[in-house]
């Protein structure tokens, strides 16, 4: 992997007064599909803050997409954002903020069109089938960055190439004019991740990223990110079932449960101390490497719901271990307090 | 071959034609699988593990002859003790004694016909071997189904019905149907969420002890690996790299492959972040392999030798194999 040097390109974006610079609230994103509604999110709450990187955590079909998706307006049909708000603070100029709501705008309207990989950018996991296998790299790059800033064809072409060295791309200027056909898995991702920084975001939004690669190219990339983030101090939304890589990478850790959040702290409170029965026995049922071989592990019984069959009350209590009758299967618990900087969704914790 | 062997691979190859231009000359070969031996005992687990590429499917795809090998043999005692070789076994030949190992796939969505009742799919290796009247399949199917914990009711519907761990549920079904010795897994939990894949296994070890049945298991996933297996197999680019007990391999590797894949898997403990050593460069191409050791251009202890010979596999301790040159010199610490 070749280190560049930081590049003029990376602009920083440090500026922390304790405001988060997206929040989520109460969102609801409803699919109206001939055979009923999916509330794939149903009233999600969460914050991202600048230099921070949020883990929003899942199994299948739990809504993490669809909540990331959610912001940027471009949720596919028949899916719709049917109530909520989604604060974004933008910089107008240096120490200025604007804090608008992202429903509210157009989404095919100039202002979401300069949030939408501009500010706010979005790599996802499967890195071949997100560029067009009909334009070269450097096609796709210049695109992208002459969107979003008023750079002539030199310029763009110089920003690409310094940005594909900065990845990690090994003859970035060669590889400019090939198809993305020609990168492996790993490049390919790499050269999704320069694109996606190349007009400086302040918010990085990766849904699964490494979920298609190898284990070693996962390092490699996630590695990368961390690197990326440091210098350009962007926030990040990051998108996985997979828990070793929210260890990894997370600051603060939201874990999802058919479209709602069960459980949100800090990444080593969430470790340390989970609450949520659906938390507790994800973490214990993950196979782990330095676990005794051949020995049985504690599993939850049954399995996800059919998104048009959701349980009534909390959606976990069928599976839970803690389940209380006439309560978990009468009222939805609400997120609330359980600890400093922690919150859960589960009649186990009073204020619920 | 001792008594308790079931299969045992030697210097299995298989090597597929790249051809160029109009007449499909053949500019060169892609050594997929390239002197893989190993040997599975009555019971016991063994996993081929590595990154794309690296030939576990390949290896395990020419043991059930789903593709012919180049050369090897592949040994297979069956259970009156007769032994066979599958690699060079007729197909006509191989059809009758194809009920003593069965396979179980990776996708669950795709492994099972749509179009077929559950009765149907798990019943179809009964068919096939001609195995019992209606009535004694349907109750065959019906044990089978709560065997592996769904409902003999469910045996009138179809695979839609389902959820991903139900239907590999379904699929591990349909490979017990026929009484097997030997169950080829390729990759069976992977496309299953985490709070499934546990159940899985679970029922794949429980299964394994009721029947004595023996596994080839085949993942990428060296957590999983490590929970199931007797004995692990890591592969790289169409070789063994090491082979060894999972105790003993991923908590202290010989191979420095086996090291640089412990160290990348990320680990659910955020309080022991450490600077992980993470190879650099990509996985080789396998149609165009670096020369000696596959590994040496990303090996951080590359000494001139690794360039120019291909190490071979030794065992270096009772029970631990490695191809590795400095494998008795270095010290590698995960």
């Amino acid at each position: 992997m070749s280190q560049s040097t930081r590049s003029e390109a990376v602009a920083s974006h440090k500026i922390d007064n304790g405001a988060p610079l997206l929040e989520v609230k109460n969102l609801h994103t409803h699919f109206f599909t001939g055979e009923g509604v999916v509330l794939a999110v149903d009233g999600a709450n969460f914050e991202v803050h600048a230099g921070k990187t949020l883990g929003l955590v899942g199994e299948s079909g739990c809504g993490k997409s669809v909540a990331a998706k959610s912001i940027l307006q471009i949720v596919d049909k028949p899916g719709r954002v049917v109530d909520g708000e989604i604060i974004y603070s933008s910089q107008v100029s240096a120490g200025q903020e604007v804090r608008r709501d992202l429903l509210r705008l157009d989404a095919g309207g100039a202002e979401m069109r300069a949030i939408r990989g501009g500010e706010i950018s979005m790599i996802f996991q499967e890195p071949m089938s997100s560029f067009s296998p009909v334009h070269t790299v450097g096609n796709q790059l210049t695109e992208a960055i002459q969107l979003h800033t008023e750079m002539s064809d030199k310029e763009a072409n110089e920003t690409a190439i310094q940005w594909l060295s900065h990845v990690g791309i090994p003859n970035p200027t060669q590889r400019l004019n090939e198809f993305p056909y020609r990168l492996s898995g790993g490049q390919c991702q790499r050269a999704m991740i320069a694109m996606a920084l190349s007009t400086n975001p302040r918010i990085l939004i990766a849904d699964e990223p490494t979920t298609a690669l190898d284990v070693t190219t996962q390092a490699q990339i996630l590695n990368l990110l961390q690197r990326l983030q440091a210098e350009t101090g962007m926030a990040m939304i990051f998108i996985t079932h997979d828990l070793g890589v929210i260890a990894e990478v997370a600051d603060e850790v939201a874990v999802m449960y058919l479209g709602r959040i069960v459980e949100k702290a800090p990444v080593k409170e969430i470790f340390r101390n989970p609450k949520h029965p659906y938390t507790k026995a994800l973490l214990t049922s993950i196979p782990r490497i330095d676990a005794q071989p051949r020995e049985r592990l504690p599993s939850i019984k049954g399995s996800i719901p059919h998104p048009q069959n959701r349980p009534s009350g909390c959606p976990f209590h069928p599976r839970c271990p803690a389940f209380i009758a006439g309560t978990c299967d009468v009222k939805e618990p609400q997120l609330a307090a359980v600890g400093e900087n922690h919150q859960a969704s589960c009649f186990l914790y009073p204020g619920c | 071959m001792n008594n308790e062997t079931v299969l045992q691979v030697n210097n299995l190859k298989k090597y597929y034609p790249v051809e160029a231009g109009f007449l499909k000359r053949q500019v060169g070969t892609v050594r997929a699988v390239d002197d893989v031996s190993f040997a599975i005992r009555q019971g016991e687990t063994v996993s081929l593990v590595g990154e794309s590429g690296c030939g576990k499917t390949t290896t395990s795809r020419c043991i059930v002859r789903a593709v012919d090998p180049t050369d090897g043999e592949i040994l297979y005692r069956r259970e009156n003790g007769e032994i066979i070789d599958l690699a060079k076994i007729s197909q006509g030949d191989l059809r009758p004694i194809r009920r003593e190992f069965q396979m179980v796939f990776q996708d669950p969505f795709s492994s099972l016909n749509p179009r077929m009742t559950i009765y149907e799919i798990i019943s179809e290796p009964l068919r096939v071997h001609n195995i019992g009247n209606q009535r004694e399949r349907e109750d065959r199917v019906a044990d089978l189904l709560q065997r592996v914990g769904l409902r003999a009711e469910y045996m009138r519907r179809f695979p839609h019905a389902f959820s991903g761990g139900q239907r590999q549920r379904i699929g591990i079904a349909r490979a017990l149907a026929a009484s097997p010795r030997l169950i080829i897994a390729d990759e069976p939990v992977s496309a299953l969420d985490v709070s499934v894949q546990a159940q899985v296994l679970n029922l794949m070890m429980d299964l394994q002890d009721e029947f004595g049945l023996t596994y080839l298991f085949v993942a990428h996933d060296l957590s999983v690996v490590n929970q199931i297996s007797n004995t692990v197999l890591v592969m790289y680019v169409g070789r063994v790299a090491e082979i060894g007990p999972p105790l003993e391999l991923f908590r202290r590797p010989l191979h420095p492959y086996t090291a640089a894949l412990i160290a990348s898997v990320p680990k659910p403990d955020p309080f022991n972040l450490q600077d992980r050593v993470i190879p650099e460069g990509e996985i080789a191409n396998p149609a165009n392999p670096p020369s000696g050791c596959y590994f040496h251009p990303r090996c951080p202890f590359v000494v001139d030798i690794c360039k120019q010979e291909a190490p071979p596999l030794e065992e270096i301790e009772p029970g631990r194999f490695v191809s590795c040159h400095r494998a008795r010199e270095i010290e590698l610490v995960v």
